[in-house]
């Protein structure tokens, strides 16, 4: 985020847009499998 | 616990059967006990509530005798006082992944729509901004296959951290 307000230039922009996106969801997977082991099993 | 219906004539409709799943982020995050709710509640018994709804948006009903109620909340309860309560650590690291969760949602929701009102004042045409935005859901993409395979392998809580720090910079 830091480095995508600074870039000017249109490669740039895309380069860090798609790294923040990288990294900034990558954390997904981990969170739902987390938030299943976390969650007992419903109740019926 | 034998729980008796309260003398009542009139049958109750409710949907409050669907309330734990307003509520569940706060169960997760160790705020609130799960709240008694459905078939089987205290609730539903004392108040007669025969009829419920499926599912709020459908018009489906169903009736449950109280029979089925009272050996519902039997089992409930069972297992819930079985369970043992949920550990600090736990609950800590609900209350983490919560916050870990909503934080980029937010910042994200943010920046896109305004990294495309400052490109287009920067002069690059509408077009271009579009597909700055969409490299951000590319990277996305990726970062799904990738965060799954490092979540098996180096573990989730290393995951999420991984994915946080380096999420700053670019």
């Amino acid at each position: 985020m830091i480095g995508l307000s600074q870039v000017k230039s249109l490669p740039m922009i895309m380069l860090f847009s798609g790294l923040a996106g990288l990294t900034g969801e990558m954390y997904r997977p981990a969170s739902s499998a987390l938030r299943a082991d976390l969650v007992p099993a419903a109740s019926g | 616990m034998n729980i008796k219906p309260q003398p009542k004539l009139s049958i109750t409709c409710a949907t409050h059967a669907y309330v734990d799943s307003m509520v569940s982020w706060r169960v997760m995050a160790g705020l609130v006990k799960r709240p008694d709710s459905g078939w089987g509640s205290e609730f539903a018994i004392r108040n007669r509530t025969r009829f419920l709804k499926t599912h709020p948006l459908k018009s489906r009903w169903v009736f449950m005798p109280h029979r089925f109620q009272q050996a519902t909340h039997e089992k409930n309860h069972e297992r819930n006082t079985s369970q043992p309560e949920t550990k600090p650590a736990r609950v800590a690291a609900g209350r983490l992944d919560s916050f870990f969760r909503h934080l980029p949602e937010q910042v994200r929701d943010v920046v896109l729509p305004f990294l495309a009102i400052y490109m287009t004042s920067m002069g690059y045409s509408p077009a271009q901004s579009g597909m700055a935005i969409a490299a951000y859901g590319v990277g996305s993409l990726a970062a799904a296959l990738i965060g799954g395979y490092l979540a098996d392998r180096i573990g989730r809580r290393r995951t999420i951290m991984l994915s946080m720090f380096p999420w700053r910079l670019p």
